[in-house]
C-alpha cells in the first residue's frame, strides 16, 4: 500500500508538473505582444480611431532605452478599432499597462462614453488610468514629442500627477471616477484638458538630432484648464484659476499657489490647510447650495521688490492682502459656481449632496438653474 | 477527536466569510444599490442562528448527525438523507468553484484562459477529500491567520479611497427587493450546514459556543463592513465590478510606486479560499461513503468521480454559468433553505440520548 501511494504521488506529482508546463514557462512571446502605454480616441462621424502608444524596447547595443511608437486602427466601435491595430501590425495590443486615456477633440463633442465603455468593461484594463482631453486630435497630441521624457504618455503622466493635484494646479480624473460622475445622478464630470506649448529647439536637442537627425519639434504639456461635462459631452472649461480654486474645494492639498492683486501689485499667496464644507439646504422654499471655506494662507512672493525685513517675515501677509485675497477667492469661487449654472455640468455633486439630504425631493431639470448659493470665505494668515 | 475549539472558530470566523467577496457584492449592488448590506445581514442572521442552534446541539450530545438520525428514523432513513446531502454538498461546491477561477482569472491573468487552467485544484483536492477532518482543522490553523492578515491589509489599502457618503441615504430600497435579493444570495450562505456533520467529531468543551459564535460573529461584521468599502469605492458603477476583491486595492495611491502589492495579498488569500472550496468536495465524498457504507479503500473512487462530475459539468457550463448561477438562485432557494437551514435546525427534535 505504501509503495502504491508513493509511485500514486510520483505520478500525480508529474501530471501537475505537466499541467504547469502547458504553459509554454509562462513566456510572453515580445514579438507578438504590444505593450500599450497609452491610448487615444477620436471619431470621425460613425467610426472610432484608436491611436496605441506602445513601448517598444531597445537592444543595449542601441542605448538600451525604450522607445515607443504610435500605431492607430480605425473601427465602427472601440473594440473594432482595436481588432484593427491586431490585424495591420500582427500585434495583439496588451491593455494592462496602458494607464492613459486621450480623448480627443472630436470624441467630445458628444456623448465621450461612447468610447470609453470599452475600457469600463474589458476586465484587464485598469480603471484607475487617469483620462484627460485635449485641444486637438488624440493622434496628434500622443505623438508629440516632448523634452521631458522620450515617450508623450509618460510626460503627460507626469504632468497629471499626484503632486499636481496635491499643488492644486491640475485637476486628474481616473476612468472609475469619471464613470461615476457619469452614471451618477448628476451626470457630469470633468477631466483635465490638455494643450501642446511648443518648445523652442535649442539645448533640448539631443546629439543625434544636432548631427544632422531628424528635428522634431517638442512640446510641453499643458493641463491647468478643466474640461466639464454633462452627459458625456464637453460644454465648458474651466480656466487655470478656476481650476486652481475647484482644487483648493475639493482635493486634498499641499500648498496651492493662488495669485491676488492689491493696489496694483500682483501677490503670490500660498494657501494651506484648506476645510472646505460644501452643503445644502432649504431656503425661501428652493434649494440652496451653501460653500465655506477656511484657508490658512502665507505670503510667497510678490512681483515688486520687498525690504529685507519683509522677507524674512515670509510667512506673514499684511491683512489688507488677506483681505483682498478674500475678496478674489470668493470671486473665483461664484465665477465657478456660474460657470456650473451655465454648462449644466453639476461641477460640486449638487444633486448628490441634495439626494442625500433630502431623498424624498425631486430635483427638476434645471436644478441649478434654480437653485441659490452662499459662499462664505474665511482665509486667515498662517 | 478531530477538531477543536480554535479550528472550529477559525473555519467558522476566517473560512466562511471569504466566499462572500467575490461575485456578492457586485451582486447585491445590482439589485438593492447602496442598501447592499441589508440582503447579507439578513442571511448573516439566519447562518448564526443556524450555527448556534448545531453547537448548542453539539453541548447535549456527542453523537455523530448520521447516528442521530438512525436512533431516530433507522438506519436506511439515515443513509437515504445522507445520499442527499452527498449530492446536495456536489452541487453546492459548483458556484463557489466558478467564483474562485473567476477571481483567479481576474486577478493573475490579463487574458482569458483555458478553462484547464483550473484543472489542477481537482487534483489537489482529490487528494484532500482522502484526508480525515483533522487535515482541514490543521491546514486552518496554518493559512486563515495568513488570510485574515492579508484581507486586513487588502482592506486598509482600500478605504483611502473609499467616499462613504455615496452610501447615504440610507434604507431606500424597497423592501420586497431586498426580500428577493436575500433569497437570491442564498447559495452564497450554505456554509451553515458544514457543521452539521462535524457533530461528534469535535469535543465540545466549556466555551466552545461563545467562542465559535464570536468568531463568526468578526467574519460576518468584516463581510458587511467590506460591502460597505466596496459601494463606498465604486459607487453607482458597483455592480459592474465583479470579483472586485481583486482590484479593490489598486487605487492605493503607493501602489504606482511600489508595483501591485495588492496582488500579494490575493495570492496570500488564496490557500484558505482553496481549503474553503475542498470542505463541500469532502462532506460529499462523506455522505456518499456513509449512504453506500462502503470501506475506506473505496473513497478514492468517490473523491476521483465526485471532483471529475463537477470539473466535466463546469467544463461545459463555463460560458453559461451566469445563466446557471441565475437559475439555480432564483428557483433552488427552497432547497438551499431546506438542507442549509431548516434540516439542521430541525436536528434537535432527533434522539440524542445514547438508547
Amino acid at each position: 500500500m505504501r509503495k502504491f501511494t508513493g509511485s500514486v504521488l510520483i505520478l500525480l506529482f508529474v501530471f501537475l508538473s505537466g499541467f504547469f508546463f502547458v504553459n509554454d514557462f509562462g513566456l510572453i512571446d515580445i514579438q507578438k505582444s504590444a505593450i500599450v502605454l497609452g491610448v487615444g480616441i477620436d471619431r470621425a462621424g460613425e467610426n472610432f480611431t484608436i491611436t496605441a502608444q506602445l513601448a517598444i524596447p531597445q537592444s543595449s547595443d542601441q542605448g538600451g532605452k525604450t522607445s515607443s511608437v504610435e500605431v492607430s486602427g480605425t473601427g465602427k466601435t472601440v473594440g473594432e478599432a482595436l481588432t484593427a491595430i491586431n490585424a495591420t501590425t500582427g500585434w495583439y495590443p496588451k491593455l494592462t499597462f496602458c494607464n492613459l486615456i486621450v480623448l480627443g477633440e472630436s470624441l467630445v463633442k458628444d456623448d465621450a462614453y461612447a468610447g470609453l465603455d470599452y475600457f469600463l468593461r474589458d476586465n484587464g484594463f485598469s480603471d484607475n488610468a487617469t483620462l484627460v482631453t485635449c485641444t486637438t486630435s488624440a493622434k496628434e497630441f500622443l505623438s508629440a514629442g516632448t523634452p521631458t521624457h522620450d515617450i508623450s504618455t509618460l510626460a503627460i503622466e507626469k504632468v497629471l500627477s499626484r503632486e499636481g493635484m496635491l499643488s492644486g494646479v491640475v485637476a486628474p480624473v481616473n476612468l472609475k471616477e469619471f464613470s461615476i460622475g457619469y452614471y451618477g445622478s448628476s451626470r457630469s464630470g470633468y477631466l483635465p484638458l490638455a494643450e501642446k506649448l511648443e518648445q523652442e529647439n535649442g539645448a533640448s536637442q539631443s546629439d543625434d538630432q544636432l548631427q544632422g537627425g531628424e528635428e522634431k519639434t517638442k512640446f510641453l504639456f499643458d493641463a491647468t484648464k478643466t474640461a466639464l461635462f454633462y452627459k458625456g459631452k464637453k460644454v465648458g472649461t474651466m480656466s487655470p484659476e478656476q481650476t486652481l480654486t475647484y482644487n483648493v474645494l475639493s482635493s486634498p492639498i499641499r500648498v496651492v499657489a493662488f495669485p491676488v492683486e492689491h493696489k496694483g501689485i500682483s501677490y503670490t499667496l500660498g494657501f494651506r490647510h484648506a476645510k472646505p464644507s460644501l452643503s445644502v439646504s432649504m431656503r425661501e422654499g428652493k434649494l440652496s447650495f451653501d460653500v465655506s471655506v477656511e484657508v490658512r494662507a502665507l505670503m510667497l512672493d510678490s512681483d515688486a521688490s520687498n525690504s529685507f525685513e519683509n522677507i524674512a517675515r515670509s510667512s506673514e501677509a499684511s491683512r489688507a492682502i488677506i483681505d483682498s485675497a478674500n475678496e478674489q477667492f470668493t470671486e473665483k469661487i461664484v465665477s465657478l459656481i456660474e460657470l456650473s449654472r451655465e454648462s449644466k455640468c453639476d461641477l460640486f455633486g449638487v444633486a448628490d449632496l441634495a439626494q442625500k439630504k433630502f431623498p424624498k425631493r425631486k430635483l427638476g431639470e434645471e436644478y441649478l438653474k434654480e437653485m441659490l448659493y452662499s459662499v462664505k470665505v474665511d482665509v486667515k494668515a498662517l | 477527536m478531530q477538531l477543536n475549539t480554535r479550528q472550529l472558530s477559525l473555519i467558522a470566523g476566517g473560512l466562511f466569510p471569504l466566499t462572500k467577496l467575490i461575485l456578492l457584492p457586485s451582486t447585491l449592488a445590482h439589485y438593492t444599490g447602496r442598501d447592499l448590506y441589508l440582503p447579507a445581514l439578513f442571511l448573516f442572521l439566519l447562518e448564526g442562528g443556524v450555527l448556534l442552534s448545531v453547537l448548542l446541539l453539539s453541548s447535549k450530545t456527542d453523537k455523530t448527525f448520521f447516528e442521530l438520525l438512525s436512533d431516530t428514523f433507522g438506519r436506511v432513513t439515515a443513509r437515504i438523507v445522507f445520499g442527499m446531502f452527498g449530492v446536495y454538498f456536489l452541487f453546492s461546491a459548483l458556484l463557489p468553484v466558478y467564483e474562485q477561477t473567476l477571481l483567479l482569472r481576474s486577478a493573475f491573468y490579463d487574458t482569458i484562459p483555458s478553462p484547464l487552467f483550473f484543472a489542477v485544484f481537482y487534483i489537489v483536492c482529490i487528494y484532500f477529500c482522502l484526508k480525515p477532518l483533522r487535515t482541514f482543522g490543521r491546514c486552518a490553523d496554518l493559512l486563515v491567520p495568513i488570510s485574515s492578515v492579508a484581507l486586513l491589509l487588502l482592506f486598509a489599502l482600500s478605504v483611502s479611497n473609499a467616499d462613504f457618503s455615496a452610501l447615504f441615504p440610507l434604507f431606500q430600497t424597497p423592501a420586497k427587493d431586498v426580500a428577493f435579493t436575500t433569497l437570491r444570495s442564498m447559495p452564497r450562505f450554505l456554509d451553515c450546514a458544514f457543521p452539521l456533520f462535524f457533530l461528534g467529531h469535535f469535543k465540545y468543551e466549556k466555551g466552545t459556543t461563545w467562542k465559535v459564535m464570536l468568531s463568526f460573529l468578526v467574519g460576518a461584521l468584516f463581510v458587511l463592513l467590506f460591502l460597505g468599502t466596496f459601494y463606498a469605492v465604486y459607487g453607482v458603477i458597483a455592480p459592474g465590478k465583479a470579483s472586485a476583491i481583486s482590484k479593490i486595492g489598486r487605487y492605493f495611491p503607493g501602489v504606482d510606486l511600489i508595483g501591485r502589492i495588492d496582488l500579494l495579498l490575493i495570492y496570500l488569500m488564496s490557500g484558505s479560499y482553496f481549503l474553503y472550496l475542498m470542505l463541500p468536495f469532502w462532506l460529499s465524498v462523506q455522505c456518499l461513503k456513509t449512504c453506500f457504507q462502503t470501506k475506506d479503500e473505496y473513497d478514492v473512487f468517490y473523491a476521483v468521480g465526485i471532483n471529475l462530475f463537477v470539473f466535466i459539468l463546469y467544463f461545459f457550463l463555463h460560458y453559461t454559468i451566469v445563466h446557471f448561477e441565475k437559475f439555480v438562485s432564483v428557483y433552488f432557494f427552497p432547497v438551499f433553505f431546506l438542507f442549509s437551514y431548516l434540516i439542521p435546525v430541525l436536528a434537535w427534535t432527533l434522539r440524542r440520548k445514547h438508547a
